[in-house]
């Protein structure tokens, strides 16, 4: 090794901030006689400050999709664990939000339907769950309908396992829903739309439409539905493409009609006309 | 975001509240991109890396202690993501080197170089042109650590930390990588006038 290439490591290590005094002395000295080394710091450090200067500006979206990414993926561990905490019933409800309405609202849904009389009685021990079974979109009922909810008959019903009933029992309470809007711009917030148990019951029934793939684009705007009944909170997210309405659920994705567009957001903003 | 506000944050994303991960990520959006772009010369690619960096530090983040800097910490997320990436495609053909001396330096260059310029103006512009093209032609863990050296200044010591490498290794890897790049500028033309009389090529002696 020459002399000079012990020199040019403790250039290296000068440009970094990284020399001893002891080591700075020498080199300081041997650059006084030495042009070529010299020369050498000159082009080290612009070189430096190219590298460090050359910085590009991130895609505006970067945060933004790493955000959606997470919060997509929070809302499916909510949804995973819910469905352990449900038993294999869980699995079969395509629509959380279909599920909470139908049992929020049992009398909206079923007083004028056929169903079983202990089920639009909202009782403690009346077992709901199936009834999302029967609003699956894929089924084909129709949407909004107060039908929707009235599907279900006896003889399904027996075939639930017995544990659902238990799971699924409740308590009487008040519906609430609230809607997380994540913003229409990407750099501003979202906001919760709290709605109350007439526009949920009736959001949820909007919720029903035929399953679909997605647009490959990105959505204009995302809506995040979130329940929280009997202490566990269902989410569904929704996105806007155009003039439709999709939203997922379960890994399964689902589109409204486009009627229904105007009335999900005459729902969830009555005050805009 | 000072320090404090860094790690209140990161508290409460480990309480589970997702949003408050957001001003973390714009708080180094920046630097996370920049590291991935300049490690695989590609936009397209740094995005897709710096947004799988992120959720993956989301995700591994109960396993950050606090011992060491929340961004060193991050930015070797990043920057094994990136080598992972660069060693599971076939190298770009960026810049074709026909050959290397036994010290590993480029000899030849057999790509026309059509980048120089007497014009004064755009001589920085090119200048940078010919570091980016420079730092693409480096081996990737000399790529790799210049770039924490030189866009996240970070020290030697928080280096080794990172990539878990004596310091010894550290010193000697960043100057072997300035040396290789000064040789490739000063082959593509592209290196001020003076340190062209510089012994920075193969030959040591001034």
């Amino acid at each position: 090794m020459s002399s000079c290439e012990y020199y040019q490591e403790l250039i290296s290590r000068l440009v970094d901030d990284e020399l001893s005094a002891e080591e700075q002395a020498v080199l300081v000295s041997h650059l006084e006689h030495c042009p070529d080394c010299a020369a050498l710091v000159q082009a080290f450090q612009s070189i430096s400050g190219v590298i460090a200067e050359d910085l590009a500006e991130p895609p505006e979206a970067l945060s933004e999709n790493v955000m959606a990414e997470l919060r997509r993926e929070a809302i499916k561990t909510k949804n995973r664990k819910k469905r352990r905490w449900k038993g294999p019933l869980a699995t079969a409800a395509c629509l959380a939000v279909v599920i909470a309405a139908a049992w929020l609202m049992p009398n909206m849904f079923w007083a004028d339907s056929a169903a079983p009389a202990e089920m639009s009685a909202a009782a403690s021990d009346y077992a709901a769950p199936q009834a999302p079974e029967y609003a699956l979109p894929a089924e084909g009922i129709d949407p909004g309908s107060a039908e929707a909810g009235a599907a279900p008959e006896e003889a399904d019903l027996e075939t639930a396992p017995a544990e659902a009933a238990e799971a699924y029992s409740m308590e009487e309470e008040a519906p609430s829903a609230q809607v997380y809007a994540t913003g229409a711009s990407r750099t501003s917030g979202g906001e919760y739309i709290a709605l109350d148990g007439d526009r949920a019951a009736a959001l949820a029934a909007l919720l029903s439409g035929s399953e679909a793939p997605l647009p490959e684009r990105e959505a204009d705007a995302v809506y995040i539905v979130s329940y929280e009944v009997q202490d566990v909170e269902y989410c569904v997210s929704l996105c806007v493409f155009g003039e439709q309405v999709y939203y997922s659920f379960d890994n399964a994705l689902f589109t409204l009609s486009s009627s229904s567009k105007s009335e999900f957001f005459a729902l969830i903003f009555p005050e805009v006309p | 975001m000072t320090r404090e506000q860094e790690a209140m944050a990161i508290q409460q994303v480990l309480d589970g509240d997702v949003n408050a991960f957001e001003p973390i990520v714009k708080e180094y959006e920046k630097n996370v991109y920049n590291l991935a772009l300049k490690m695989t010369g590609n936009p397209e690619d740094a995005a897709d890396l710096s947004q799988e960096a992120f959720i993956k530090a989301y995700h591994s983040l109960s396993s950050f202690r606090g011992d060491s800097k929340f961004s060193v910490w991050l930015y070797r997320i990043v920057s094994n993501l990136c080598l992972d990436f660069l060693r599971s495609r076939k190298r770009r053909p960026t810049v074709s080197l026909s050959a290397e001396n036994e010290d590993g330096e480029e000899v030849e260059l057999d790509i026309a170089d059509e980048s120089q310029s007497p014009e004064a103006l755009l001589e920085r512009k090119l200048t940078r042109e010919a570091v980016r093209r420079g730092l693409d032609s480096l081996p990737e863990e000399q790529r790799q650590i210049l770039l924490l050296r030189e866009i996240q200044g970070f020290s030697y010591e928080e280096i080794a930390g990172t990539l878990n490498l004596e310091s010894g290794t550290v010193k000697s890897r960043i100057f072997r990588a300035r040396k290789r790049l000064c040789a490739f500028l000063l082959r593509d033309g592209n290196i001020p006038e003076f340190v062209s009389s510089s012994n920075t090529g193969g030959g040591d002696e001034p």
